[in-house]
């Protein structure tokens, strides 16, 4: 007898963009989803936060989270994706996430799943930048977690992954620092200065703002 | 109550103490202080190698100063054919204070004058003056003013002078403990902040300081400003300095702040204003007679940077060896040469 699956597919997608003239944002961003079939139940909820903090700066927030049963018999699958877009002007961007996946199974024990994520970029110059997370459950093939930072400074573009098949507990990080391990040997710049002079009538001014990271 | 003693020198040399009857020796204790209202001195000292004068009033404050005249400079004991010092401060800090005082000399044609002069809320004061007439120095005369002050939460509103520069003091703190000295002579008025600490507390902190100097036909006029938030205080400590020399050929004014975290802190800009730490200056330059401004006024940060002033919040770094520097500084100088820019 070939049972009914109940296919529900749900596109979430929230767009959380910041004003051109924030410095500053902090936001918090969650979603819940469930889905039911015959013996099942899978359900999954999420919550991003995000900080951006700089001038003059552009960021968006993207997330979306597909979950479904496929296939013959039905199996739970859940894509989950956050992405975290900012443009010039930042000089520091954090994302992290915490994301909790639960499959029920008639007469089991709960499959729980859970990854937490964190990555954050802060430089003494300016900078853009793209976080991306996705996370693929299933029960059929392994459940895998991928994390990219990639960023501009200095009009150098720089990338860096980190991916992990997601056990019960995981956590996926990618710390972006000056001097920090992942940036040696790139030979950048910490120092970013704002420099003013003028002279006049025997009046001479000079004046400025320097920024600067320092290794101990 | 102004007191007026006077004593005789009894130190003189056997090879002096026939001459005794031709010397006249005065010495003058003058004392002044303040129980409740103002008290002024006024007072003027003179013989024929020329003459101090000095006026002194004060309110809620003590002076106490003395002066030795001879008839002329002869004996190695008494370099000076007159020394004049004397010594003052406020009495409390949590109350309103203020001190006038002004020396003037004239020896060999030469006629000089400085003042000095301030007034406090919560803040208290000292000072000392000095002034000889001697054919040691040049001009055949020294007078200093040497006032100082500190102040953790109130208000300072000072000015120092010679005959021809001067320069306002205005500070305003608030949980900001804020410490100066300052030196005006007939040459020079140096005024120096070099020393600044945190307030230990669970209340924000901020310093206001404007310093406005006046010479070679020009006004300056120099802002500073710092507010700290007590939460992050502990983990991005800050540095602030005032130096001003105002001299007959040069005059000069430096001033920085410097926002620094601790290893393994990160300051980053932004404009949350809680748990953060917000500084900036601005300066501006006109004519002294026609108030024309010599060119538009001066930010720090620029507006290359964006924002004025600047705000920086702090987060905890993964890696505790690296540490982060935000420093504002500004430099003016001018008089009768000319810098290249």
């Amino acid at each position: 007898m070939i049972r009914k699956s109940i296919l529900i597919i749900v596109i979430l997608q929230i767009i959380c963009p910041i004003a051109l003239c924030g410095v500053f944002a902090n936001c918090f961003m969650g979603g819940y989803n469930l889905n039911t079939n015959d013996d099942k139940r899978m359900a999954i909820n999420f919550s991003n936060h995000d900080i951006i903090a700089g001038v003059d700066m552009r960021a968006n927030l993207e997330t979306s989270l597909q979950s479904r049963f496929e296939g013959i018999p039905p199996v739970p699958i859940a894509d989950l994706k956050a992405s975290q877009i900012v443009g010039d002007g930042v000089y520091y961007s954090r994302l992290t996430s915490e994301v909790v996946h639960k499959v029920y199974t008639m007469g089991q024990d709960p499959v729980v799943k859970t990854v937490d994520v964190d990555t954050y970029i802060i430089m003494p110059k300016k900078f853009d930048a793209i976080q991306a997370m996705t996370m693929h459950f299933s029960d059929e093939d392994s459940s895998q977690a991928e994390l990219t930072a990639k960023f501009t400074y200095d009009n150098e573009e720089y990338e860096f992954t980190v991916t992990s098949e997601i056990d019960e507990t995981n956590e996926l990080e990618i710390f972006l620092a000056p001097y920090c391990p992942l940036l040696e040997g790139l030979d950048l710049d910490y120092t970013d200065s704002f420099p003013d002079s003028i002279s006049r009538d025997n009046l001479h001014y000079e004046g400025g703002l320097t920024i600067e990271a320092i290794k101990v | 109550m102004i007191e007026i003693k006077l004593r005789w020198n009894t130190g003189l040399r056997a090879e002096r103490q026939a001459f005794r009857w031709l010397l006249f020796l005065a010495v003058l204790l003058i004392y002044a202080t303040n129980g409740q209202g103002t008290v002024s001195l006024s007072a003027s000292y003179y013989n024929s190698d020329g003459g101090l004068s000095e006026e002194v009033s004060v309110d809620n404050a003590d002076f106490q100063g003395s002066v030795v005249i001879m008839p002329y400079e002869t004996l190695p004991d008494f370099p000076s054919s007159i020394t004049l010092q004397g010594a003052g401060h406020s009495n409390g800090a949590y109350s309103r204070s203020y001190f006038s005082h002004s020396v003037s000399a004239s020896s060999g044609g030469e006629f000089n004058e400085i003042e000095a002069d301030m007034s406090t809320k919560n803040a208290s004061f000292g000072w000392t003056s000095e002034g000889k007439i001697s054919s040691d120095y040049e001009d055949g005369q020294l007078i200093s003013l040497n006032p100082k002050g500190e102040i953790v939460s109130g208000v300072i509103d000072a000015h120092y002078a010679n005959s021809f520069s001067s320069l306002e003091q205005d500070i305003y703190a608030t949980n900001k403990y804020y410490a100066f000295n300052a030196e005006i002579t007939s040459d020079l008025v140096y005024f120096e902040v070099p020393t600044l600490h945190p307030i230990g507390g669970s209340e924000p902190s901020q310093l206001i300081s404007q310093l406005t100097a006046t010479n070679h036909g020009k006004e300056v006029v120099a802002f500073q400003k710092l507010q700290e938030d007590p939460l992050i205080r502990t983990v991005v400590p800050t540095e602030w300095y005032q130096e001003v020399k105002l001299g007959p050929q040069e005059s000069q004014i430096l001033q920085y702040v410097e926002i620094r975290s601790i290893p393994g802190y990160l300051t980053y800009p932004t404009s949350e204003l809680t748990e953060s730490i917000t500084a900036g200056m601005t300066l501006e330059a006109t004519y002294e007679n026609s108030g024309q401004p010599l060119f538009e006024k001066r930010f720090i940060p620029t507006s290359e940077f964006s924002n004025y002033p600047l705000t920086v919040g702090v987060m905890k770094n993964e890696y505790d060896d690296v540490y982060m520097v935000n420093r504002l500084n500004m430099s003016v100088r001018w008089g009768e040469q000319t810098w290249e820019a």
